[in-house]
């Protein structure tokens, strides 16, 4: 029996920390602009967008080429997130994406040379 | 193999060796074959259990048996292949017993050795999830869960017994139990259900189904061996407004649904209201066994849930439902409740009586945070009772079921969503109480647990789930079930997958084994201890698998491609012997070997425009170690392939036939009975074809179809049918259709909701 009653307290030490956690975290979604066409595109928006310290999740949808995403403010800000995904060649509301960047990306992406949202 | 008949001696001889140690409440022996020179040989395997119970053992090598002695009765049984069963007095104060058998001339001429001889696959989740919606359900009109397999070759469903028409699902070639039936993913078909409880659950009742082969989530519980089906029911916010169906067939079954649902005015709740019944009044004895085809029955089923969802991310539900079954079979004219005496049962007639009544109720409340969506808690609650009386010829069996089942499941992430996680704390609490003939069983199982289950999303190609959990088991002790399902995608159109881990599991071994009352077979229970179910073990077992499916463009249109393998390793199981002695079946924990490999191939194609064809083939090595030998299961069928065609017109027509091939299947040894009781060593393969043809107009749509059209049966499914009491007596020997042609037609009409 003792074996279950450590797992069980681990268990709900657990949660507790993970409750605390959360409210003393500062956490906001907001949603920018980013142009993109397909569905490698959002693949490659979201995970762009998660590889920021401190956000939490990110979808964005080709239709509306808008970006939704949920952030700590004490680690990071709105511009550090569009900086990273400019930065994987996709332009945002305030970061447009260096030439360089752009490049990179496979054909079906290019939205700068006329791809429409596929 | 020659049979000889013998005429066997039975003497009975008292040791009084003083190297033989004596015990006050265990006898011991040893039974020996009696050779005309004198020399005493050692029979190995033979039955010896106390008359009228199913306490008992099996002789060693070296022909001994050890034997706790009971209060009811001191008549010990020793039956044995190739001799006929005997019974002897035997008490603690006589000492170690020799049971010799002594034999004619012929003796040294017999052999007593055993030879040796509309489904889609998930792309994004890490476990290969078959999602099988209504369309797939309505190809198969009839009627419950069990019958609705029929066009799915990852599942196969047979006959358990030719007397109750009972059919049992099977996965990876393992008996229904070993897979995890969830209704809304709370444990649903479990304990005394555990065999039939999927015809509790009427098709026209389900929503959709979600098939896994292999070991689930660790979320769900720890039982899962062979694979998990989740069966979502109609939803009180979405369902028809009403839906009726109406089923009738040439046997004379008949059956009504009638589905209603509503949201209630000015709140957030939502009911719905499934109600079922069945009848079956006609007697049918088409192959003139003078047994009934198939049951005849009173079934009663009713549902009623509840659901509220919140604005603000709450949710909440709960449910009730009532299950009525009574069932007679048996010998054509058996009466309900008539008596059969036990001195000259030759008499009357043999019957079957099956009575079921249960009750479930459930509830579940979660909430999801709206500012933080992958964040949620949620709560399952669930409690069974269940009542089970049955009779069997001269045997009675009763067992009453008491289940309690708690989960409380935390979801959220680390760092953010590529890392989520579930966690949380369950229990499970089941009281059962059964009887067969004199003997008892009861036993109390409480299982607290934890759970940890993480999953690694780092992109569309790759994922990754890791889950742990700790049991507490009251009777077992503690003990650990990993499991891990890593999830590839190289491309869009490729999916790669491996899964792994443990299930244990207790055998309700009475319960699952109930058609075995339908024969003559003794109930031997190899106990090895007094505080376990039935004295023996849990079931454990480690499953592997891997599965590749690819998705192509045929012709402009779409196909898929899926290879699978499983791999099934127990650490223990209970042997359910068939084989040792065609009078008995034998239970006891395994000592050797015992798995099972699974290999299926499905090509799903859209050939013409609404022309679907879809292709499978799968091959199974299920092998057990019985007494010492490692066979194959037997009743399994090593290969099986299947094909199904649906169309569907521009005009609301919709077609479907399905095509079955069932290899052979290894029976149980019948060489040790008399000739005409004999059966071959392997079936025969043997084709079905069943097909439907719909057509709705507006809100009615009709149907008709036909089950088994090419008329394939089973040539005598009973051995000794003429002679129900006699110790050959055996309806369990199942392997193939009973019935012949059935043709079936049916209405359905619903009213959407506004």
């Amino acid at each position: 029996m003792k074996n279950i009653y450590k797992i069980l307290l681990v268990a709900v030490a657990f949660l507790a920390i993970s409750n605390v956690q959360a409210q003393t975290q500062k956490t906001v979604s907001e949603e920018v602009q980013v142009t993109g066409v397909c569905k490698m595109c959002k693949e490659r928006i979201e995970n762009a967008a998660l590889e920021v310290k401190g956000v939490k999740m990110a979808t964005w949808k080709p239709s509306t080429q808008k970006l939704k995403v949920y952030f700590n403010t004490k680690k990071t800000d709105l511009v550090k997130i569009q900086e990273g995904i400019a930065k994987v060649g996709h332009d945002t509301e305030a970061v447009k994406a260096k030439d360089e960047d752009y490049k990179q990306l496979p054909d079906c992406c290019l939205y700068r040379d006329g791809v429409e949202v596929h | 193999m020659k049979y000889i008949s013998l005429s066997i001696c039975l003497l009975m001889t008292v040791v009084t060796s003083g190297l033989w140690a004596q015990n006050t409440t265990e006898i011991n022996g040893q039974v020996v074959e009696l050779k005309e020179d004198g020399k005493k040989v050692p029979l190995t395997g033979a039955s010896v259990y106390w008359l009228g119970t199913t306490k008992g053992s099996a002789t060693d090598p070296d022909g001994n048996f050890k034997l706790k002695t009971i209060p009811q009765t001191d008549k010990l049984v020793i039956s044995f292949v190739g001799f006929r069963s005997d019974t002897i007095t035997a008490s603690t104060s006589s000492g170690p017993i020799l049971i010799a058998l002594q034999s004619d001339e012929t003796l040294e001429e017999v052999t007593v050795t055993h030879e040796q001889k509309s489904t889609t696959f998930s792309f994004t989740s890490s476990l290969k999830i078959e999602e099988v919606n209504e369309k797939e359900l309505l190809k198969a009109a009839c009627c419950n869960l069990s019958e609705s397999f029929e066009t799915l070759p990852s599942v196969d469903v047979s006959f358990t017994d030719a007397v109750t028409g009972v059919r049992q699902i099977q996965m990876l070639g393992l008996a229904g139990p070993y897979t995890q039936i969830t209704r809304e993913n709370m444990p649903n078909v479990r304990g005394l259900s555990a065999n039939y409880g999927l015809t509790y659950t009427p098709g026209t009742w389900v929503d959709g189904m979600q098939l896994i082969k292999g070991v689930g989530s660790v979320v769900n519980g720890f039982e899962s061996i062979a694979g998990q089906i989740n069966v979502e029911l109609r939803k009180p916010e979405e369902a028809d407004a009403l839906y009726f169906n109406s089923y009738v067939n040439e046997m004379g079954r008949m059956e009504g649904n009638l589905n209603l649902a509503t949201d209630i005015k000015n709140t957030d709740w939502s009911t719905a209201l499934l109600l079922h019944t069945s009848h079956m009044p006609f007697e049918n004895d088409r192959n003139s066994d003078g047994f009934l085809d198939n049951t005849l029955y009173n079934d009663f089923i009713g549902l009623n849930r509840w659901k509220y969802i919140g604005a603000n991310g709450l949710m909440a539900q709960f449910g009730v439902k009532f299950t009525n079954l009574s069932k007679t079979g048996g010998q054509v004219g058996f009466e309900r409740g008539t008596e059969i005496d036990p001195m000259s049962p030759q008499n009357s007639l043999w019957g079957m009586e099956s009575n079921t009544r249960r009750i479930e109720g459930w509830a579940k409340i979660g909430k999801v945070f709206i500012d933080m969506p992958w964040k949620s808690y949620g709560l399952q609650l669930a409690a069974t009772a269940h009542q089970q009386d049955d009779v069997f010829g001269l045997r009675n069996y009763s067992g009453k079921q008491t289940s309690l089942y708690a989960n409380f499941v935390y979801q959220s992430i680390f760092w953010n969503t590529n890392h989520k996680f579930k966690t949380g704390l369950s229990w499970m609490y089941d009281n059962y109480e059964e009887q067969l003939l004199t003997d008892s069983y009861d036993r109390v199982e409480s299982v607290p647990g934890a759970f940890f289950e993480y999953t690694f999303e780092p992109s569309d190609k790759v994922s990754a789930v890791a889950g742990l959990r700790t049991d507490y088991h009251n009777l077992f002790g503690f003990f650990a079930t990993p499991r891990a399902q890593i999830r590839y995608a190289p491309s869009l159109n490729t999916v790669f997958r491996v899964s792994g881990g443990r299930g244990q599991r207790t055998a309700n071994l009475l319960a699952e084994n109930r058609n075995l009352l339908a024969s003559a077979r003794n109930f031997v229970i190899e106990s090895n201890s007094t505080d376990t179910p039935y004295g023996l073990d849990a079931e454990v077992a480690w499953n592997y698998g891997v599965n590749l499916t690819q998705y192509l463009t045929l012709l402009d249109r779409e196909a898929s491609l899926s290879v699978d393998f499983y791999r099934t390793d127990f650490q223990n199981q209970i042997v359910v012997d068939l084989d040792r002695n065609t009078q008995a079946v034998h239970f006891y924990n395994l000592e050797g070997e015992s798995f099972s490999n699974s290999l299926q191939l499905q090509a799903d194609w859209e050939i013409l425009p609404r022309l679907d064809v879809r292709l499978a083939y799968r091959w199974l090595d299920v092998k057990t170690t019985y007494s010492e030998q490692l066979l194959e299961k037997p009743l399994v069928s090593e290969h099986r392939a299947f094909g199904n065609l649906a169309y569907a017109t521009n005009k609301n027509w919709k077609f479907d036939v399905t095509l079955n091939w069932q290899g052979s299947r290894r029976l149980p040894d019948t060489r040790s009975n008399p000739e005409q009781y004999r059966l071959t060593e392997r079936s025969p393969n043997f084709y079905t074809l069943n097909w439907q043809v719909s057509k709705a107009w507006g809100r009615t749509e009709i149907y008709l179809g036909m089950e088994n059209a090419l008329n394939f049966r089973q040539d005598n499914p009973i051995l000794a049918s003429a002679q129900p009491f006699s110790p050959f007596f055996d309806s369990t020997m199942v392997w193939g259709p009973i019935f012949g042609r059935n043709t079936y037609a049916g209405l359905r009409y619903r009213i959407g909701r506004d």
